[in-house]
């Protein structure tokens, strides 16, 4: 208790920042964006672009992240610590093996996995088992599977090439977390959602949770979807390389940075680099794991260091991953 | 709690009013995309619903939040304050500048995409009515793929904007994106017009064109339409093939 009175102090002083800088940024920024088109400089071809996938990358993520915040919510709400204890082994390799089993079974994409891994881990699952679901989960999902197919007609192989690579680099990624998330330890936090404010009615609370996720993965949010959408308009042409390993090292990049969602990204990858089918592969297991977006939300949810590390992991275990078995299956 | 002075408390609690304010316009703003139909410039348009229910839901939660005499002020010393600003960004954007859809101009910046070959064999062309609408992505699929030539002898009618042809000056293409989630993988679909004397309609026009088929080169990655009529039309609400 005295602790949160002494946070409360801290930022009571800091309240009229806190209140009147952002008021002031949002009046600006609007002015600034309604000067901008006043004088025409809004009307060339590269900030239309840019505007369009801007508002496109935020818009199409609002109805997805909202379901991945109440899915989390309602995980609190209808599962105890105990049953969720007791469906995931004690030994934590195998609880990693399951949360991958578990991200492959259930239809979710990347914008709604991150606040559910972040849940996850507020519950005291094991960080490695959460962040395998994390990267499992919108990569190798029924309805991606199903999309892959579709988008590589005639070529199975690739759906399989996909399971493959993806799983194995979402259990990697995991058990290199074992070793390493004892130095970069996630805390579970407390949540407005949990035990304390014993005077709120449970709707109260439920309110106070998903603003919170809403606004901290949101706002992150938008500082990656700004930064895809500029890389997508200066990136003219998506021009990829030619060559078996600069064709892999591009489609590997492309995938970071485009920010494709990954029900799309097999479509985009099939005519992005066509006759390379290794450098496709690397496409779609790059980009559910780490992108732009991706990173922003990790940084809103889990912390600027945390996306850092992890982004750097996730992009090493997915490009060897695709690496190996898109030389074996491909 | 209790002990803090009057102004300061309302401070406080101002500042933790400010992202639920935030969330309100977020919900507002989808909303209001949705009822005006602008939200097909980003999404597919089955994204309808899920938009208005994250919406509504935006909406509420933001409402209550602010309707409470002591806000939840977890979180404030990790800044939900700034952030809350930088998730009006967005809201500024769809609302305030309003981009119109992938069109003419950002065709300028992309290179068309092929559609991939095709595993099955493609449904013929039903004869009526005449001319049957074809997408622009269905058009290049058969022309470039098909060897049963299910065009042949089909008097087609494609639907899209007006870009100068890099290739032929004074030539036109006509263009449309295609999207599977949202604008963000849209696709530039082309297909090349031949018209005996050249088009004047400026980029970025919608016009409808009917014709046949033009026979397609070997290796050709570009299939064009032998145009024997072409008209004016309005844009269409669901700017994007899907």
């Amino acid at each position: 208790m005295a602790l949160r009175s002494d946070a409360g102090v801290v930022t009571s002083r800091r309240g009229a920042f806190a209140l009147g800088a952002p008021v002031v940024a949002v009046i600006v920024l609007a002015e600034v964006g309604l000067a901008l088109q006043g004088a025409g400089l809004l009307d060339s071809p590269y900030a239309l672009t840019w505007e369009a996938v801007f508002a496109a990358l935020v818009v199409q993520a609002v109805p997805f992240l909202m379901l991945g915040v109440i899915a989390s919510a309602l995980l609190s709400l209808a599962v105890s610590d105990r049953t969720l204890a007791r469906v995931l082994p004690s030994h934590d390799g195998a609880a990693v093996v399951v949360a991958c089993a578990a991200g492959a079974a259930l239809p979710g994409c990347e914008c709604g996995s991150v606040p559910l891994a972040r849940r996850l881990v507020d519950r005291r699952v094991p960080a490695s088992a959460a962040l395998t679901f994390m990267l499992a989960a919108p990569a190798i999902n029924p309805v991606v599977l199903v999309a892959t197919a579709v988008a590589f007609p005639g070529r199975p192989e690739m759906v399989l090439a996909r399971l493959a690579a993806s799983s194995l680099a979402s259990i990697a990624a995991g058990l290199v977390w074992l070793r390493l998330g004892r130095r970069l330890s996630l805390t579970p936090r407390t949540h407005a959602a949990g035990h304390d404010h014993p005077g709120r009615t449970r709707g109260d609370r439920f309110a106070a949770a998903l603003v919170e996720d809403l606004v901290q993965a949101g706002g992150f949010l938008t500082v990656g979807a700004a930064a895809a959408a500029t890389m997508q308009v200066a990136i003219p042409g998506r021009v990829v390389a030619q060559g078996a390993v600069a064709s892999f090292v591009t489609m590997a990049l492309l995938a970071v940075v485009l920010s494709i969602c990954s029900e799309a990204d097999a479509f985009v990858a099939s005519s992005l680099a066509p006759g390379r089918p290794i450098a496709q592969l690397a496409f779609i297991t790059v980009g559910p794991a780490i992108d732009l977006k991706l990173a922003s939300l990790q940084a809103g949810l889990f912390g600027p260091r945390f996306a850092v590390v992890f982004g750097a992991l996730a992009l090493a275990v997915t490009t060897a991953s695709a690496a190996l078995i898109g030389t074996v299956l491909l | 709690v209790t002990a803090e002075p009057g102004p300061r408390r309302a401070r406080r609690a101002l500042s933790a009013r400010l992202p639920a304010a935030v969330v309100v316009a977020l919900g507002l703003a989808v909303i209001w995309l949705v009822y005006e139909g602008q939200f097909a410039r980003y999404v597919q348009t089955w994204q309808r619903w899920p938009l208005v229910i994250a919406g509504g839901v935006c909406v509420v939660a933001g409402a209550v939040m602010l309707v409470r005499t002591e806000p939840v002020t977890h979180g404030a010393a990790r800044g939900p304050a700034w952030l809350a600003t930088l998730l009006a960004l967005p809201v500024i954007v769809v609302v305030g500048l309003q981009p119109p859809p992938l069109g003419a101009a950002a065709a300028l910046l992309r290179q068309a995409s092929l559609p991939p070959p095709p595993s099955d064999q493609l449904p013929p062309i039903p004869a009526w009515p005449d001319p049957y609408t074809l997408t622009l992505d269905d058009f290049t699929e058969r022309a470039l793929y098909d060897t049963t030539s299910t065009l042949r002898g089909h008097h087609v009618r494609l639907i899209g904007f007006v870009v100068r042809d890099p290739a032929r000056p004074g030539g036109v293409l006509l263009s449309r994106f295609l999207i599977v989630c949202c604008a963000a993988d849209a696709e530039l679909i082309e297909v090349r017009l031949e018209t005996p004397k050249p088009l004047t309609y400026r980029p970025g026009t919608w016009i409808a064109a009917s014709g046949t088929l033009a026979p397609v080169p070997a290796h050709a990655t570009q299939a064009a339409l032998l145009v024997d009529h072409v008209s004016e039309v309005p844009a269409p609400l669901k700017s994007y093939e899907s």
